[in-house]
């Protein structure tokens, strides 16, 4: 029986062994995957805005195709099964949207979402001017808008939000389209949101839990649908911009090498 | 439009699941792949294992739902 001394270290005769194994794969010989990215700043921004645009763009016609279709379907489908409540912008009292955010990842089908919450506040605006006046004689004055404001005490009552963005002055420079120093009943033209309200943030917290009430499940499911298609669209913006997230044949036989020598390690 | 809703409202909300992980699946399937073919086939894999991994976590909570 020799001594240990004698024998050689177990750790360097198994790695020696290790390294002399072949490893059982085939180097990659045939042709790279080439992609045609053009210009890819602008194909990103086309498959932003539109599903499958930047994909057009770059004649990846196929990829374009699933895209526009996959993700379009899901998010018309889920604004169609809540009557077009589930997309709305809103960062107000009534609630903070933020899966807009998400959804806003669709591009140019969200947003009508922006313009319909600027008419909605608008409106709200409005509203508050055309009951400033007080004596009802389809116009209303500085004065009565100044009256208006204090009633209101604009800085304490959230409510009154967006007419807090404003002062008497800035109102009669905007509103006051004869310059005549009056706000006239005509001149404030109707700006409530269009479509039926498709799109629109509701006007408060009442209106909201209405929504709820009515859609049931049915308004999370497209606020799930609508906000997993912009999600969607932000992978289509990445395929866009930097081509498939595939492994370059090389890349994966290392990776390949890699694992099988570990696997060895282990069972060594 | 509103004879889509009621037929939607009474629809039981698992099958929202379906369209929604297809979708899912060819997207990110084609953000994989560059051709036809792969696409399709990596999207089915993903499919079919997201389905059955969402129906693994379905029984479980069928089973737990089952206690209480």
């Amino acid at each position: 029986m020799p001594s240990d001394a004698t024998l050689p270290p177990a750790d360097d005769a198994d790695s020696q062994e290790r390294e002399s194994e072949p490893i059982a794969l085939k180097p990659f010989t045939g042709e790279a995957l080439e992609v045609d990215l053009r210009t890819p700043w602008i194909a990103a921004v086309c498959a932003w805005v539109f599903p499958g645009a930047g994909h057009f763009y770059q004649r990846r016609y196929v990829k374009g195709c699933i895209f526009m279709v996959c993700i379009l379907a899901t998010y018309f489908a889920g604004l169609i099964m809540s009557e077009g409540h589930a997309v709305y912008a809103s960062w107000g009292p009534e609630g903070k949207r933020w899966q807009y955010f998400m959804q806003v990842g669709v591009g140019l089908p969200a947003l009508p979402a922006i313009v319909q919450s600027r008419r909605a506040r608008s409106e709200e605006f409005l509203d508050a001017v055309r009951q400033a006046d007080d004596n009802a004689d389809g116009e209303v004055t500085g004065d009565e808008l100044i009256t208006l404001f204090d009633k209101n005490d604009l800085n304490q009552q959230q409510d009154s939000r967006s007419l807090a963005r404003y002062r008497p002055a800035d109102l009669l420079a905007r509103w006051d389209k004869n310059s005549n120093g009056v706000l006239e009943m005509d001149e404030l033209a109707d700006s409530k949101p269009w479509l039926n309200g498709w799109m629109a943030p509701p006007s408060n917290a009442d209106q909201l839990a209405d929504w709820h009430y009515k859609y049931g499940a049915l308004f999370d499911m497209g606020t799930l649908y609508t906000l997993i298609a912009g999600l969607l669209n932000v992978l289509a913006i990445f395929d866009a911009q930097a081509g498939p997230l595939i492994l370059s044949r090389e890349e994966d036989y290392e990776k390949k090498k890699f694992i099988q020598t570990r696997m060895k390690f282990k069972q060594g | 439009m509103m004879d889509v809703i009621p037929v939607l409202a009474t629809t039981n909300i698992y099958w929202f699941l379906a369209p929604l992980v297809l979708a899912i699946s060819l997207v990110f399937s084609a953000t994989r792949h560059e051709d036809l073919p792969p696409i399709f086939l990596g999207s089915i894999r993903l499919a079919t294992s997201s389905m059955v991994l969402l129906g693994i976590v379905f029984l479980v909570l069928l089973v737990v739902s089952w206690w209480n």
